[in-house]
């Protein structure tokens, strides 16, 4: 690739949006499987009935690890969510850890 | 190439038996598990892991392996030999798209252009679909503030024309979008693992992180920042500059001012559609008491202004 090419990604973030078929596409999956997400409450799409259902990027990156977690640790849906949020938590401690950690330092 | 040594990879004895070895890796999966595991390596010793496991969980492969024997030991220079997996059935198949995060060694015995690879009908063979990948970036600060093109160095996985892996640096410019933060993931397009037989490239995913800075501290979208000051601008007021990332602000110290007081500076953290707020947590520093002067004003201070820190501490003594 030249090094003079510049490559503009997408941003995944919660401001995104994507349908059923595009989020399920993305991690390689079937649209069933994110019924089931939604279902049991780890997705959380805006809109009414399935067919108007907005994913964020959020529930894109979500998705992607529990795709991982389930696949590689061989968990069920219930259990990688669990894991999920667990895992989320402790990301939000560690960060606020860190920023008291630094106060006091200083 | 080198040998790998599955088994020591593992953990298990050569004579282990399947449940042991499951169990064996269910262990190290979770340990090493990129998502969960904080060790520093943990993605390549992940990836040598589920290397060693689908080799050893399946028993074709593994008696092939076997047969390699003793011959070999780990790190040691290693060919496969000219009638590698001659006289075995190849009744299973493994998952093709997968294997190629795997090593130089996994993809010669094993991979899509080994006799294990070619067997298995039709539909069972590696998915058109190029593989996603992952990676971790570091950006600073005043760069995730700005925005603007990055140029970032990745190894990456890449499939040989004889069907083996090697890992290449690649270097990509990449445009950020004034405001990313920590955790925020940047998806490009086609620019995971070419697909095997025509189909789409898969994608890159960067997930941000952000370089430790000697001054700001983020939580999401806002930004912390420690700002001395003296104890007669905590005490009279006073109005003091203040660095944030988009530059020096004027902010104003309220009269009566104490330690660890957080003030806020609206709309001064990381851009975004709902900007993020910069706080500024005061810290009295008291000047040294180090020449006459300074000496005689503290003890002024002593004479006249009847003042006792631990008042609040009760009246015990």
């Amino acid at each position: 690739m030249n090094l003079r090419d510049v490559i503009h990604g997408e941003v995944i973030d919660h401001e995104l949006r994507l349908g059923i078929g595009e989020v399920a596409a993305r991690a390689h999956v079937q649209d069933t499987f994110i019924i089931e997400l939604v279902d049991y409450g780890v997705l959380e799409p805006f809109g009414g009935n399935r067919t108007e259902w907005q994913f964020s990027g959020t529930d894109l990156h979500r998705l992607r690890r529990i795709v991982r977690l389930m696949r590689e640790l061989d968990v069920n849906v219930g259990g990688a969510a669990v894991i999920l949020d667990l895992l989320e938590e402790r990301q939000r401690m560690r960060n606020h850890l860190d920023l008291l950690e630094a106060l006091l330092n200083k | 190439m080198d040998f790998k040594d599955y088994y020591q990879i593992m953990g298990v004895a050569r004579d282990a038996n399947a449940e042991d070895i499951k169990r064996a890796y269910r262990k190290l999966a979770r340990k090493f598990h990129p998502d969960v595991s904080k060790e520093a390596n943990a993605e390549d010793k992940f990836k040598e892991v589920q290397e060693a496991y689908e080799v050893l969980k399946d028993p074709q492969k593994r008696a092939a392996y076997d047969q390699l024997g003793t011959r070999y030991h780990a790190g040691q220079d290693f060919r496969p030999p000219p009638d590698w997996g001659r006289d075995f059935e190849f009744s299973t198949h493994f998952s093709g798209a997968e294997d190629t995060g795997f090593s130089d060694f996994f993809s010669s015995l094993f991979g899509a252009r080994s006799p294990f690879g070619r067997a298995g009908g039709p539909g069972m063979g590696p998915s058109p679909q190029g593989q996603d990948h992952s990676a971790r970036i570091q950006v600073s600060l005043e760069d995730a503030y700005r925005g603007g093109v990055q140029t970032i160095e990745l190894q990456s996985p890449e499939m040989t024309p004889n069907g083996t892996v090697m890992v290449k640096p690649r270097t990509l410019r990449v445009t950020l979008p004034a405001g990313v933060v920590e955790g925020q993931q940047i998806r490009l397009a086609g620019q995971g693992s070419p697909a095997m037989t025509g189909g789409k490239p898969g994608d890159l995913y960067l997930e941000i992180s952000f370089r430790p800075h000697p001054l700001f501290k983020v939580e999401g979208r806002d930004v912390t920042l420690t700002l001395p000051v003296a104890p007669w601008e905590a005490a009279l007021g006073a109005t003091v500059n203040v660095p944030t990332l988009g530059g020096p602000v004027e902010m104003r110290v309220p009269a009566g001012a104490k330690s660890s007081q957080r003030l806020r500076l609206k709309g001064r953290g990381m851009p975004g559609s709902t900007p993020g707020d910069q706080y500024v947590v005061l810290k009295i520093v008291l000047p040294p008491g180090d020449s006459p002067q300074a000496r005689a004003l503290y003890e002024q201070m002593k004479r006249d202004l009847n003042f006792d820190p631990r008042a609040d501490l009760g009246k015990s003594e």
